[in-house]
């Protein structure tokens, strides 16, 4: 008997109850002092280290959207973060809640970013960085190509017209008959082979149609009062927004689904239905920056400028093209292209 | 009238009963699945309306789950440390001072169309154990249904290895007989009655001191294991009112298995180590020991549905009015993880047989029913059993899919002023933060299963690479856990629901490459 008391108690049982209750009670504890401090911390509360008094407060945060990889961000003066190269936003929180903050980004050989956001307490203002290049690169579009893609402004005996000039001549308005003529008969000579190809790969053939289409004004213009589009000047759509220029000025609305605007239409308390970019200087000619819907680029006599749409504080403009009696286009390669001195000039930022 | 002899103590299911019976049970059937889905939309749609306390309860729920995790882990930690030792202490030695020899094994070995290298494999495994075959009595239970091929395998088997043990019996169970299943239990049961009648009767051997161990043909027992079985046989209190449940390590093949089959069959021994230090929560699983008088009053398994091994666990409660508890080894013995010709056929073996275990559900409304019916099983108790077993079951159809795919839908669903809070900018990252850490859990499981893995055999190339993988291989529980877990967990519980019952017992194939 003895001998088996001895094997009971060298014999290793299963963890005993009041093991597991207390390991059971330590989680219970932990979780019950951790969670209320995770979910405190998620919504935004922390200790008041803004007036250095021992209190609970409640901040806010910010979350700029950029497309600029390694910028540093600073708030209030203060360097936050660089940027990463993947992920290129960030989002800073525990900023003191029901006030304004100068959110600063900055990156050599850019432009900086510059903007007056409010923070308010348990939400997230959002922002998106403008930053053009200081020095923009340009490449220069000239009227032929050689056999070998060379460009060039002279005629020789092997040059061809460069398709790409003849198309901005005629985005511009510039072209004569007979290079509207030539581009004319390059593009049905394309569409000609489009339709021979669908015709041997598909057996059907291209149909075209010459009804004329009756358009009937939309109703977005008739709730903003508009009663002939035709009649707006460089009205552009994109997606769910419309501008157009009014007595030199750019008017803007959105036109989407109430409750779906951008953040940039919206404060924290409500939303408006649109901007307008009044300036001094009479704005010639406008149009979003390619790939974008939260900034323009805006030409007036002095040049071409990158011009964001968020008033919310004031917005940041940067020089993209300086100069006088310009013209610019979005050629088919979703750039800008600079018509300056009669020289068609597509510039990389 | 005892439990046991009530009209519903072997009902399979709703539609073995009538009127109000057939009603409430056909209620409980539908309790798991309702609480599942529930769930699951509940979390959808509340992510809609209310995203900002859905977000709240997703991070809670996620510190519940790390720190479930912290907990649990520990069990398992201490599990492997009781089952390292286990496997070292010389349990035969132990016996010496106990009384031992009056007590018979009798193994049963249900098989239906597996090799004849699996199935010797599993009795030379008897063989080298170190206990006295003398006192094992083999059944090796076959099936008509299999054809002429598994009965001469069970010959082949006997005319070799018949002689070395105390007994040796071929039973054939015949196919087609009516309220049966295609499955285990009507074998087993079958050859524990023929046992009964040709092997204990005619040597008037008692029944309480028979121990019956139901092992799949794939178990491979280790040398203990009828040492350590026997000596918790006797020195537990109450013995005849125990199941003895040892530790299923799938690893007789985990070298020529895919990581993902390793993956998934280590979790479910993880499960089991878990149970092992939570007696209370453990039932009998896949292999397990019983005593052969508890199994005989109670008319052996059910043969009328799929999870027997769990049901003969709450058939016993039942019977025995709540005294009835199963006793955990803490010792292993090996079986086959999935393994196929094809890594798309081994897929879909692990979801059909974790689809299988999931229909374990299927106790919950048996077990519920019968504490409705018990008036002498405490109250606590019921209300304990219920709430381990339903939990248990939505934990696992529900848990992971919430934490690792719904956890997002505040953000896509809730709208812009939801968008725009803290809350929504932080709910991924802290559920980022939390769920990182509960991986650290990862960690030990990839210690203690490095630790379980017998040795590499030693004609394998790229050794190092091997074993790289056999480490960094759990970076798929993420995937396992809701491939098959949670899925088959919801597939389950929805047929249930549904009335739309597993007919037949899917045998799991065992395959071993050469």
């Amino acid at each position: 008997m003895e001998n088996f008391k001895k094997q009971q108690d060298k014999h290793m049982g299963p963890l005993s109850k009041k093991t597991r209750s207390i390991i059971w009670a330590f989680m219970f504890i932990i979780f019950i002092i951790i969670a209320p401090m995770i979910l405190a911390y998620s919504v935004g509360y922390r200790f008041n280290d803004f007036e250095e008094k021992f209190s609970w407060t409640k901040t806010g945060g910010v979350y700029v959207h950029s497309s600029i990889s390694n910028a540093d961000i600073y708030i209030n003066g203060e360097y936050i973060r660089s940027g990463g190269v993947l992920v290129r936003n960030s989002f800073v929180q525990n900023l003191k809640a029901d006030t304004t903050h100068i959110i600063e980004v900055r990156k050599d050989g850019y432009h900086g970013w510059i903007k007056k956001l409010p923070v308010i307490e348990g939400m997230v203002t959002e922002g998106r960085v403008l930053m053009v290049p200081i020095e923009i690169e340009n490449r220069i579009i000239l009227p032929f190509i050689d056999l070998n893609g060379s460009a060039t402004t002279t005629k020789n005996e092997d040059y061809i017209i460069n398709p790409e000039y003849l198309e901005l001549e005629i985005q511009f308005g510039l072209a004569s008959s007979t290079n509207e003529d030539t581009l004319t008969s390059l593009l049905t000579e394309q569409i000609e082979n489009i339709k021979n190809q669908n015709i041997l790969e598909d057996g059907l053939s291209v149909g075209t149609s010459s009804l004329p289409l009756i358009m009937e004004i939309p109703k977005y213009f008739v709730n903003l009062g508009v009663e002939n589009p035709d009649e707006l000047e460089g009205l552009i759509t994109l997606n769910d927004e419309i501008a157009w220029l009014e007595s030199g000025n750019i008017i803007m609305y959105w036109i989407g689904k109430e409750g779906e605007e951008p953040f940039y239409y919206c404060d924290l308390e409500e939303c408006k239905n649109g901007f307008v970019l009044d300036w001094d200087e009479e704005i010639l000619k406008f149009n979003f920056i390619p790939g974008r819907n939260d900034s323009w680029i805006v030409m007036n006599n002095l040049g071409l400028w990158a011009v964001e749409v968020d008033d919310r504080s004031v917005r940041n403009i940067q020089p993209i093209y300086e100069g006088e009696n310009l013209d610019f286009s979005i050629n088919s390669n979703n750039n800008v292209v600079v018509l300056d001195g009669g020289i068609f000039y597509e510039l990389d930022f | 009238m005892e439990y046991k002899n009530s009209p519903y103590f072997h009902v399979a299911h709703a539609r073995d009963l009538t009127g109000k019976d057939k009603f409430i049970y056909r209620l409980l059937e539908i309790l798991p699945g309702f609480l599942s889905w529930s769930t699951l939309f509940g979390v959808i749609i509340l992510s809609a309306i209310i995203p900002t306390w859905v977000a709240v309860f997703i991070i809670v729920f996620d510190l519940y789950w790390l720190l479930k995790t912290i907990y649990l882990s520990y069990h398992q930690y201490y599990n492997w440390l009781r089952m390292k030792n286990n496997i070292k202490v010389d349990w035969q030695s132990r016996l010496k001072n106990l009384k031992y020899e009056d007590v018979h094994h009798l193994i049963l070995l249900p098989f239906y169309n597996e090799d004849v290298e699996v199935v010797e494999g599993t009795i030379k495994s008897l063989l080298s154990a170190r206990y006295k075959t003398s006192k094992m009595l083999i059944v090796l239970a076959a099936e008509e249904r299999a054809g002429e091929g598994a009965i001469k395998i069970a010959e082949e088997m006997k005319r070799k290895y018949a002689d070395k043990f105390g007994d040796f019996l071929i039973s054939v169970h015949p196919k087609d007989i009516p309220g049966e299943i295609k499955g285990k239990g009507p074998n087993i049961t079958y050859a524990a009655e023929l046992a009964r009648v040709e092997l204990l009767d005619p040597r008037k051997i008692p029944y309480d001191k028979v121990l019956v161990s139901a092992f799949d043909i794939d178990t491979v027992i280790w040398p203990h294991y009828f040492g350590c079985l026997t000596w918790h046989f006797l020195t537990v209190e109450d013995p005849l009112n125990k199941s003895y449940q040892p530790v299923p390590l799938y690893n007789n093949n985990i070298w020529q298995a895919p990581a993902i089959s390793r993956v998934a069959a280590t979790t479910s021994t993880f499960w089991q180590m878990i149970q092992q230090e939570r007696p209370e929560k453990l039932s009998t699983f896949s292999s397990h020991s019983l005593v052969f008088k508890s199994l005989y009053e109670v008319g052996y398994w059910q043969k009328n549905m799929i999870s027997d091994d769990s049901r003969i666990f709450w058939n016993l409660y039942l019977a025995k009015d709540g005294n009835y508890e199963t006793v955990p080894l803490s010792y292993p013995v090996s079986m086959d993880a999935n393994l196929a010709p094809k890594i798309s056929i081994t897929l879909k073996n692990i979801y059909k047989q974790h689809l299988r275990w999931m229909w374990g559900s299927e106790n919950i409304p048996y077990m519920m029913f019968g504490f409705i019916k018990n008036k002498r099983i405490p109250l606590r108790d019921k209300i304990s059993k219920s709430f381990t077993q339903v939990v248990g079951f939505w934990s696992l159809a529900t848990n992971p899919i919430m934490i690792l795919v719904l956890g997002w839908l505040p953000i896509i669903l809730g709208g812009d002023r939801f968008r725009d809070s803290l809350l929504s900018y932080n709910l991924p990252i802290v559920t980022r933060i939390l769920l990182t850490a509960a991986t650290a859990g990862l960690i030990l499981a990839a210690v203690i299963s490095a630790s379980l893995l017998p040795a590499m055999p030693i004609n394998y190339k790229k050794r190092k690479r091997r074993w790289f993988v056999q480490i960094f291989q759990w970076m798929f529980v993420p995937f396992t856990i809701i491939a098959f877990g949670s899925i088959p967990g919801l597939h389950a519980q929805t047929r249930l629901m549904f009335g739309k019952y597993l007919g037949e017992f899917w045998v799991t194939p065992k395959h071993r490459k050469e």
